[in-house]
């Protein structure tokens, strides 16, 4: 991509990813879904999760899957207000950037 | 490199860290090992890249896990450097003003008072009691030289009286007498000598511990 990922945009792509799932999600899903959007390796995104259960904005719980432990990460509380909070911001930034791009929307 | 190795790799590689830290990192890998399926192991393992790339990466996060300014700190998201409006969930960190700090000191130096105070006195008392004695002890050689000198004059003198009685009693008594007067001298001019160079040095040393704090609130 020619645009740079930052660490804030990422953070939020993964809330965004994670919250669609009411049970929560696991890390080889989120990584997929994740690089739908961005091209992100695939080692980049454990450091990410790791952090933003560390900020509490997710937690994990292990859910017997195929007869094995497998770890889930939700979002929290925090991480669903940090989440609006990067939608927001995100909205008004894209929507500035848009009119810059297109011209003349104020004019 | 297979499945197996690359998670052996990656488990050495991740020794340092701690033990919680290193069994999430294990079991995330495991997981997406097992998620991937067997048939994109070989994908999976490409695209990670080598256990010492992964290694890198969660040892570099662990590393700056506190990063500083428009990131995650304890306090939420910061829009420091974006400039937002004040309906985001931004705290202020909690900010400790030096006058704050100072009428803290000025609080803790006054309830340690009462208990800092005997103490305080009490080392003083023994600073001061040290130096008196230091300068008593210098002071008694001097005085002890003087008094060697004087007996040994008051010897002479006795002698001298005796000279027309006994002869060779007086010259005895008079020659010891100045001997002793002799050595009396000597002592009085090594003593005052030697005073001369520790009461400077001692005084010297006195200043410069009542100098000491004030110097070092400067140097602070």
């Amino acid at each position: 991509m020619v645009f740079n990922t930052g660490a804030a945009l990422l953070d939020a792509i993964v809330l965004a990813v994670v919250s669609q799932k009411d049970e929560g999600t696991y890390g080889y899903k989120i990584t997929q879904d994740v690089r739908r959007a961005i091209d992100v390796s695939e080692s980049t995104l454990y450091p990410v999760l790791r952090r933003l259960q560390k900020d509490e904005c997710l937690e994990v719980y292990d859910r017997q899957f195929d007869g094995r432990n497998r770890r889930y990460y939700k979002v929290t509380d925090r991480g669903m207000a940090q989440l609006n909070l990067y939608k927001a911001e995100w909205k008004s930034y894209s929507k500035k950037i848009h009119e810059i791009f297109e011209g003349g929307a104020k004019n | 490199m297979n499945r197996k190795e690359f998670m052996y790799r990656l488990e050495q590689l991740l020794m340092a860290i701690p033990g919680d830290e290193r069994r999430a990192a294990l079991q995330y890998y495991e997981d997406y090992f097992e998620d991937a399926g067997e048939e994109n192991e070989a994908q999976v393992i490409s695209e990670l890249g080598s256990p010492e790339q992964v290694a890198a990466t969660i040892k570099a996060d662990l590393r700056d896990g506190n990063r500083e300014g428009g990131e995650f700190t304890e306090n939420g998201y910061s829009y420091a450097q974006s400039g937002s409006k004040g309906e985001l969930i931004t705290k202020a960190p909690p900010k400790t003003s030096k006058t704050l700090k100072i009428i803290l000191i000025i609080l803790i130096v006054l309830a340690a008072i009462p208990f800092a105070w005997p103490v305080l006195v009490g080392c003083a008392g023994i600073v001061i009691g040290l130096v008196c004695a230091a300068f008593g002890v210098f002071a008694g050689l001097v005085i002890g030289s003087v008094v060697l000198m004087a007996v040994g004059l008051v010897i002479f003198i006795a002698g001298l009286t005796k000279l027309l009685a006994a002869l060779p009693v007086a010259l005895l008594a008079s020659g010891s007498g100045l001997v002793v007067f002799a050595l009396g001298l000597i002592a009085t001019v090594a003593a005052v000598k030697l005073c001369m160079v520790v009461y400077p040095a001692m005084i010297r040393g006195i200043v410069a511990i009542c100098r000491w704090p004030f110097y070092r609130k400067k140097v602070s």
